[in-house]
């Protein structure tokens, strides 16, 4: 029994020297760790990093694998208190991404939604001439604009509709990269944003973007109007019960087609998000 | 004599199964290391990522304080080697574009990969 009892002792003991030397003395080192088990203020700069790219690029399915990779069983949350702490210090790129990422990821805060909204803030526009749901807001203060001048004797000549400009540039250099359905509320009228990028994911002015409907009706607008919110964006306000078809450079290039201001499941109407980007070669 | 020899028996035993268990049952996870201990392919995907948002935000300190970790001093050369990586990979002309530039706006630029800042 003596005997039976020292040995159980010296094999204790040797277990515990054993894992001694194996935990705190000469640990496994692991010289090829992933995003997940780096330090946190790396694994935030990643998840940045990540929807920013995302933003740049809209390339969902890696976007994904290099969230997946973090490995964060509480994404949801880490985005959350990541975007609140960014969005502290007011707009910035950083911030925007996170909160479209989160937005992919169907994680939605107000402050977010505010965000989201406030890049893309429409101000409502009334052009006598075309009709109030037929006119691309745009702040004229930033670029001039061609305004219609009114002139004192009326024409029953309805005004022309916009000519076609016939451009170098197919509508097959372009794509959708992006296409989100936003909720936009009854104080503002739903809108169709678009956002074009070169194939450097850089906004681009001056790009016409055309918009047909139904019963043949079209109207276009240019980007560019709104730098504050990017070069290469521009809005159109939507009317319910019609669907509209999206083109760039001419009418007849329709690249998204079918957008409807439909209710939202909530108050007020949905509003379309597009980004268009170059082709690449 | 015999006691003793069981006993050193059992001891060594002992600190073979403690060995075991600490280096290959559980062995000691690191959750906090260091971003120069990932692997190869993931430093790869951050300087790519980097070279992304650099596009995006313009913002050449952030892209320097999300390089740094990955262990480099030369972080220029660091990213042109990364681009002309992925010249041999067969990338596409885009995602050399932006490895290029943001090479180039770390002060690293090279013959092979110059073409690649305006294609």
């Amino acid at each position: 029994m003596k005997t039976r009892a020292l040995i159980l002792i010296a094999l204790v003991i040797g277990i515990v020297t054993g894992l001694a030397y194996a935990w705190l003395i000469a640990p496994v080192t692991f010289t090829e760790s992933s995003p997940a088990q780096v330090m946190k203020a790396y694994r935030e700069a990643w998840l940045i990093m990540a929807a920013e790219a995302y933003v740049q690029d809209g390339d969902w399915d890696r976007t994904q694998a290099r969230v997946t990779a973090l490995r964060d069983a509480n994404l949801p949350q880490t985005l959350t208190d990541l975007f609140n702490r960014y969005q502290a210090d007011g707009p910035n790129p950083a911030a925007r991404a996170l909160a479209r990422l989160a937005d992919r990821l169907n994680v939605r805060t107000p402050a977010m939604q505010v965000y989201l909204a406030s890049i893309i803030t429409p101000v409502p526009e009334i052009d006598a001439t075309t009709g109030p749901f037929l006119v691309a807001t745009s702040i004229p203060t930033t670029v001039p604009s061609p305004r219609p001048i009114a002139t004192s004797t009326p024409t029953a000549t309805p005004e022309p509709p916009p000519t076609l400009t016939p451009t170098a540039t197919p509508v097959s250099d372009y794509r959708v990269i992006d296409r989100v359905a936003e909720c936009t509320t009854d104080e503002q009228p739903p809108q169709i944003r678009v956002i074009v990028q070169d194939e450097f994911g850089q906004g681009v002015p001056g790009k016409e973007i055309w918009i047909t409907w139904e019963d043949g009706g079209q109207d276009r607008f240019v980007t560019g109007l709104k730098p504050e919110i990017d070069p290469g964006y521009g809005d159109f306000d939507m009317q319910p019960d019609q669907s509209y078809n999206v083109g760039v450079s001419k009418p007849t290039a329709v690249i998204v087609s079918d957008l409807r201001a439909d209710p939202c499941e909530t108050d007020g109407r949905t509003s379309w998000r597009l980004i268009l980007a170059a082709r690449t070669p | 004599m015999r006691k003793i020899i069981f006993t050193l028996i059992a001891f060594f035993a002992g600190i073979g199964l403690g060995l075991l268990v600490g280096w290959y049952v559980w062995p000691v996870t690191y959750t906090e290391s260091a971003p120069t201990r990932m692997r190869q392919d993931w430093k790869d995907e951050a300087i790519w990522m980097a070279a992304q948002a650099f596009a995006y935000d313009r913002d050449l300190e952030a892209a320097q304080i999300r390089l740094r970790p990955l262990g480099s001093n030369e972080l220029g050369e660091l990213v042109l080697e990364r681009a002309e990586q992925a010249i041999a990979q067969n990338l596409s002309t885009l995602q050399l574009a932006h490895l290029a530039r943001l090479a180039a706006a770390l002060g690293a630029r090279s013959e092979r990969i110059d073409p690649y800042l305006s294609p």
